[in-house]
């Protein structure tokens, strides 16, 4: 695999970005695409937010100063889109960010591309109860098994804050699977 | 060399290394509930926005910088003979303001208060006189200006 360092090098010259940008896409997709769709839940949301992900990466790669890896960048970003992707969808539609999570959970007992049994539906409901803060970190940690000191760079928060955040999360996520 | 040493008291569970795999940070997570269409992600491709590939259109500047050349030495043109003409009537006028207080300046002190008072009776009492007696003044008159007979005479002149 190719070093970031010399990939981002790459993409920020102009005669090689289009070719360093095609290693970029291959080497990150399968990870951000399960992140994003962890966030926004159906596969046709996700494939909006994973190409718009990497067209700002495309178009923002001279804002890269290599201050953090690339990936926590790439992460940043992903993030950002699936969450701004949810806001306008909410808004668009007239109601409350966690109103159209939720309706989002219910909507996987009919999706084609989820193949999680009652309990597996259970959980995303309670997940899509969670504030946005907490649902992110209960996936990025539970799902994507993701190290807290990598999540508090992307997320640009501190470790003792996501760890509560985390406690929180599954707290809640106990009870309202306890309650139903 | 024996993979398991002899005498081992410790036991893994069963099946431990037929369900043993290690995870991979990212890649190799295993998503059992969301499925990707069959084929999704090797053939994910980014639709990058087109972009203008054709040089950017270049604009001289030395063009604009020309008819602005232009167009200024047109203003000068039309500008400084107005200019100057304006200088010229404003100085004439100098010229002339300054001439008439010159001259009246001359007058009035050609005509001074010695020569009014010399033209005038020497007492108020004669002024007197010449009111009652308009003959008095013409003889006062006619022995003061020499020329009094002739301005009469030159009037009555048809």
């Amino acid at each position: 695999m190719i070093d970031d360092q010399l990939l981002v090098a790459q993409l920020q010259d102009k005669s090689q970005q289009h070719k360093a940008f095609e290693i970029l896409v291959d080497s990150y997709k399968s990870r951000l695409y399960w992140h994003i769709r962890r966030i926004v839940l159906d596969h046709d949301d996700t494939d909006d937010v994973l190409q718009n992900t990497f067209i700002k990466c495309f178009t923002h790669i001279e804002n890269f100063k290599g201050e953090s890896k690339l990936y926590s960048w790439l992460y940043r970003i992903a993030t950002n889109e699936a969450l701004n992707f949810l806001r306008q969808k909410a808004k668009k539609l007239g109601v409350e960010n966690s109103e159209y999570m939720e309706h989002k959970a219910a909507q996987l007992e009919s999706d084609v591309y989820f193949e999680g049994d009652a309990i597996d539906i259970a959980l995303q409901k309670a997940i899509a109860q969670l504030p946005e803060k907490q649902r992110l970190v209960f996936n990025m940690r539970y799902y994507e098994e993701m190290k807290y000191e990598e999540m508090a760079v992307i997320l640009e928060t501190s470790v003792g804050a996501l760890k509560a955040s985390y406690h929180h999360a599954t707290t809640k996520i106990k009870e309202t699977l306890n309650t139903h | 060399m024996n993979e398991i040493p002899k005498n081992n008291p410790f036991k893994i569970p069963e099946n431990y290394w037929e369900d043993f795999h290690v995870k991979l940070p990212g890649n190799g997570l295993v998503h059992k509930d969301f499925k990707a269409p069959e084929g999704y992600l090797e053939s994910f491709k980014v639709s990058l926005p087109h972009t203008n590939t054709s040089k950017p259109k270049v604009i001289a500047l030395f063009n604009h910088y020309k008819i602005t050349a232009i167009a200024a030495a047109i203003a000068l043109l039309i500008a400084v003979p107005i200019l100057l003409n304006t200088n010229r009537a404003s100085l004439e006028n100098t010229i002339a303001i300054s001439e008439l207080e010159a001259y009246f300046t001359y007058t009035s002190d050609s005509y001074s208060h010695y020569d009014m008072a010399l033209a005038l009776p020497e007492s108020a009492q004669e002024m007197d006189v010449f009111a009652d007696n308009p003959e008095v003044l013409q003889s006062y008159l006619q022995e003061r200006v020499s020329s009094y007979d002739a301005l009469i005479l030159y009037e009555d002149e048809p």
